[in-house]
């Protein structure tokens, strides 16, 4: 592999005190780390230098960091999945990144690369700004460096995507959203009967998460169900879309849906991180374009309040709100509360099993041949 | 006939040149880094050692730490001081290794004077990077001692993010120290802070007996079975080349590189 020298393209700022950035060789391919999930798509060839000193970090700046003291997270779940045990000292390369969790933690980039926290065990050092009661502190790690390739740029993410962006003329792909009125409302077990449904009917489908914090959870899961082709935002170069801009937000949508549409699916699946209030999610479903690839939702909720508050905001907005799923949906009683007050039916993880239901959501899309409202207006 | 050795830059970085031979039989039993002192000799290290380096199987690395980019070189590159040396050398020997296909392994560290230096520091930070360590001439020592701060001792602020020292680690590393009987002279070259005067003697041999003593000290507190020695150099002063000529360094070296 030909490699350029650093200097030919990098001034060196004169050490002559704290302030100062230095770029520094690195021997990345002799060196034992835990590498994170949200980095998986970086080429680790390319990782030649190590930037220190007073520098300010960007989301999706790969970072090599120390782990100083174990707390919440005990674990970094590795690219290919696994979940690896981590120690005091250990070596991690994660990335930096923005963090929005009500069960866990609200964490931002910080201004340098002092000490700060991994926030998320798919490989997410932030500073830590709050926490859910419920947890411990995040665990605390120590960057060593920002991780550049062999002209002194910072390797970031945004720059490794691996959708495939062509031109796609077919646009009669269904693409169906599941949203929720929070974490942990079930959403992702709700994708995934969908897949099994769709799949065991013979259909090719594929499975987006647009939104949320790097990790490989939820592509495992959809992967486990046996979608033919899943990807998540950090595909589209993001480690989270906290605080993303929602022009952004929107284009990953897009790419990530065009993507799956160019490897030929019959369906879309498409899973939105967190409640339908979050500012990322909330902006993105009131977007007039998410609003007119969508073909119809289906609402993961925890309780019957927000299931009612959830199916009657959406609808608002214009989505065909096909279902209600999620926790709720195994609650005889909570069942009963929603049925006597909106329409759709509550299915639960069997409903959503069941023989022929694949069929059921290909049908709808073919009688209705995209049944939303066509807003016009975003809130 | 004068043997060649191999010139070249690291890939990644222009500045940060490095010599190295490789056994003609290709048989590689073992790596020595020659780390050089403040007047850049690693040609004249690499040339005595290289008679040696057949014979034992040895690969042969020279780090050039220039005074333009690595001139906190002695003290591993400090916060805002200039590149760590520690990351440039594991560099050099990581791409060599990958040149030759070898893997990752501990080595045997030589250094001449403020090439000492380096290697005690290195040692002390990565004691499982290496095997046996030579330090031939240091002008003066990180005192294996926690209060003081480093340089001069262990105390560590905020010149690293990744170097813990950790004694009971350290301490198994085995040392031997050598020094010019006549290595006496305050040069130009020789740091005279009172503090280090004070601590460590007002000349290299007195410095370097002191902190013979102290490791030795400090291996008995840990009841760590090793120890260091002080090896004088008959009709020898600060030099490498007479070190070599009056009192064959680099077969001394050698030879206790080639011990058990």
């Amino acid at each position: 592999m030909k490699r350029k020298n650093i200097l030919t393209k990098i001034k060196l700022v004169p050490s002559k005190n704290n302030t100062d950035i230095e770029i520094c060789p690195y021997p990345f391919n002799q060196t034992h780390y835990k590498r994170a999930f949200t980095t998986r798509n970086v080429n680790d060839e390319i990782m030649e230098t190590l930037i220190t000193g007073d520098i300010k970090p960007k989301a999706g700046d790969l970072v090599l960091c120390k782990v100083t003291r174990l707390r919440q997270h005990c674990r970094i779940e590795l690219a290919n999945g696994r979940r690896a045990r981590m120690f005091v000292n250990d070596e991690i390369i994660v990335c930096y990144g923005n963090r929005y969790a009500p069960d866990q933690f609200e964490a931002e980039v910080p201004e340098d690369i002092s000490a700060c926290h991994l926030v998320a065990g798919g490989g997410i050092a932030a500073k830590m700004l709050s926490k859910n009661p419920k947890i411990k502190p995040a665990t605390e790690i120590m960057p060593i460096g920002l991780i550049a390739n062999a002209n002194g740029k910072v390797i970031n993410v945004k720059d490794y995507t691996k959708l495939d962006l062509q031109k796609n003329n077919q646009n009669n792909v269904p693409i169906v959203l599941v949203a929720g009125s929070s974490m942990n409302a079930g959403k992702t077990t709700t994708v995934a009967k969908i897949i099994k449904s769709l799949r065991a009917d013979g259909y090719t489908v594929g499975a987006a998460k647009v939104t949320g914090t790097g990790s490989g959870g939820d592509l495992w899961h959809f992967i486990d169900a046996d979608v033919n082709y899943a990807i998540d935002f950090t595909d589209a170069g993001f480690v989270s879309t906290y605080k993303v801009k929602v022009d952004k937000l929107v284009d990953v949508f897009q790419a990530m849906t065009l993507h799956l549409r160019n490897k030929n699916v019959d369906i879309i699946l498409v899973e939105i991180a967190d409640g339908i209030l979050q500012q990322e999610t909330k902006m993105l479903l009131n977007s007039r374009i998410v609003k007119q690839l969508t073909t119809s939702v289906v609402y993961s909720a925890g309780d019957s309040t927000s299931s009612i508050y959830g199916y009657q905001w959406l609808k608002k907005k214009g989505y065909d709100v096909i279902a209600v799923s999620g926790v709720v949906s195994s609650i005889p009683l909570a069942r009963k509360e929603i049925e006597k007050n909106i329409i759709p039916p509550v299915l639960d993880k069997n409903d959503l099993s069941k023989v022929g239901f694949g069929h059921s959501i290909m049908e709808r899309y073919k009688l209705s041949n995209n049944s939303i409202t066509k807003d016009k207006h975003s809130d | 006939m004068k043997i060649k050795y191999i010139k070249k830059s690291l890939a990644a970085c222009a500045q940060m040149k490095y010599l190295y031979y490789i056994p003609q039989n290709n048989n590689i039993t073992k790596t020595i880094i020659l780390v050089h002192g403040i007047s850049r000799n690693a040609d004249e290290i690499m040339e005595s050692f290289i008679s040696h380096a057949d014979k034992n199987n040895s690969l042969l690395i020279a780090p050039i730490f220039t005074k333009e980019y690595a001139s906190d070189y002695q003290r591993l590159g400090r916060r805002g001081k200039g590149p760590r040396s520690d990351y440039l050398l594991r560099s050099v020997i990581s791409e060599v290794y990958e040149n030759i296909g070898m893997t990752f392994k501990p080595f045997y560290l030589f250094g001449f004077s403020a090439g000492a230096q380096f290697a005690h520091r290195y040692a002390f930070a990565h004691p499982t990077d290496v095997i046996k360590v030579a330090l031939v001439a240091a002008g003066w020592y990180t005192l294996p001692i926690k209060r003081i701060d480093y340089p001069i001792g262990l105390k560590l602020g905020n010149q690293f993010n990744d170097i813990v020292f950790e004694p009971l680690r350290f301490l198994r590393t085995r040392f031997k120290v050598y020094i010019g009987e006549n290595d006496l002279s305050r040069d130009k070259g020789f740091n005279k802070k009172k503090l280090i005067d004070e601590l460590q003697g007002d000349t290299r041999v007195i410095r370097a007996e002191n902190w013979v003593k102290l490791m030795n000290k400090q291996y008995k507190k840990h009841s760590i079975p090793n120890s260091v020695d002080l090896v004088v150099l008959n009709r020898v002063g600060h030099s490498f080349i007479n070190s070599e000529k009056q009192a064959h360094l680099s077969n001394k070296v050698n030879n206790w590189f080639n011990q058990d």
